[in-house]
């Protein structure tokens, strides 16, 4: 039941954790009131991950898994596809290279504009804020860096493991970090601009993506592995969708 | 009917509940039975909104009470379901 409560934040487990437990001890634990449960625990989080452009950030980080498999997904498609049938996927595979750079310069934007005021509210108390998400972020990277390393000396199934586990790990960790310290600075209308623009090109790249792997996989069936198709396809769509639900209630 | 803050307040209209008594209530008198999360998740924004409050915890229960927010808003919104029952009620009957 307690594993249940961790699908809430943290600071919500702090004020209703004992009371919700006490209702649940009371409630016959079905499959369908766990999934309750778990749709209004996620939905928590949803609401304390800041700020509508705050939740776009933790949306293009989702994105990225999504786009890192396509990426690895798409590797020498050019072999499979014949000289004359290659501008529909070539058309979609730029597609998905263009909107990746204007959405990664509408981050980097993003954080260049509230980088001014990160060392104003540090020292205004914000350091205590963002010491604890920074260190865990720090420490992930440190890991991630030297199973890479080891990668790097000898390809071993371990290595590469937790090379992925951590990279993954630091990615969530850092945007985690990021947000938090965000959370503390006065909002921006540049923001929410900006927001509007990386949810657009990760609609155009899920898009696009799809069009590619439609015109791919009519010549090679079985060129793209059902594996990797998987990851890219849910987490691009997730990324997406949390975008989309970060615009919606954005003051645009 | 099924908004999960209006039954809460309408529930608690008739005096504090905690937890567990608001789910019973809701299901005696609208017939629907909320999810524990669906609950939480209506008062966690109804006590943000000022439109309820905690009382001290019944060992592990925590009552919960409407504020005077709380019945204004519960009075304004079942008025507006009155004129929409009224409005639909002449419809269908004129339809009919």
């Amino acid at each position: 039941m307690k594993i249940l409560l961790r699908a809430y934040p943290r600071r919500w487990r702090a004020r209703y954790g004992e009371e919700f437990l006490a209702l649940l001890e009371e409630e016959p634990l079905t499959w369908r009131v766990r999934a309750n449960v778990l749709r209004a625990g996620f939905g928590e989080r949803l609401r304390g991950s800041g700020p509508p452009p705050l939740r776009v950030l933790w949306a293009w980080s989702l994105f990225v898994i999504g786009g890192m498999a396509f990426q690895k997904t798409s590797e020498h498609w050019q072999v499979v596809v014949p000289g004359g049938d290659r501008g529909i996927p070539t058309a979609a595979f730029d597609a998905v290279q263009v909107a990746a750079a204007v959405g990664s310069a509408a981050v980097l934007a993003g954080v260049a504009l509230a980088l001014p005021a990160f060392p104003r509210d540090v020292r205004s108390g914000g350091r205590v804020a963002v010491r604890r998400p920074v260190l865990v972020a720090a420490t992930a990277t440190i890991v991630a860096a030297a199973a890479l390393a080891a990668v790097a000396l000898g390809h071993n199934f371990i290595a590469v493991s937790v090379f992925i586990a951590f990279a993954l790990f630091s990615l969530f960790a850092w945007t985690h970090a990021a947000v938090v310290a965000a959370r503390r600075l006065p909002p921006m209308r540049a923001h929410s601009c900006l927001a509007l623009v990386v949810c657009a090109t990760m609609l155009v790249m899920t898009v696009a993506a799809a069009v590619w792997f439609g015109s791919v996989t009519a010549h090679a069936p079985s060129f793209v592995g059902a594996a990797q198709l998987a990851v890219a396809a849910t987490f691009m769509l997730a990324g997406t969708a949390l975008a989309a639900t970060g615009l919606r209630s954005a003051p645009m | 009917m099924n908004d999960p803050g209006l039954l809460i307040l309408t529930s608690l209209s008739s005096g504090p509940k905690h937890g567990h008594a608001l789910l019973l209530d809701i299901d005696q008198f609208a017939g629907v039975r909320l999810g524990p999360g669906t609950l939480y998740g209506a008062i966690t924004r109804l006590e943000r909104r000022g439109l309820i409050e905690p009382l001290d915890a019944d060992e592990r229960r925590r009552p919960y009470r409407l504020t005077a927010a709380g019945t204004a808003e519960l009075a304004d919104s079942l008025s507006g379901l009155r004129r929409v029952v009224k409005v639909g009620t002449t419809r269908l009957a004129a339809s009919t």
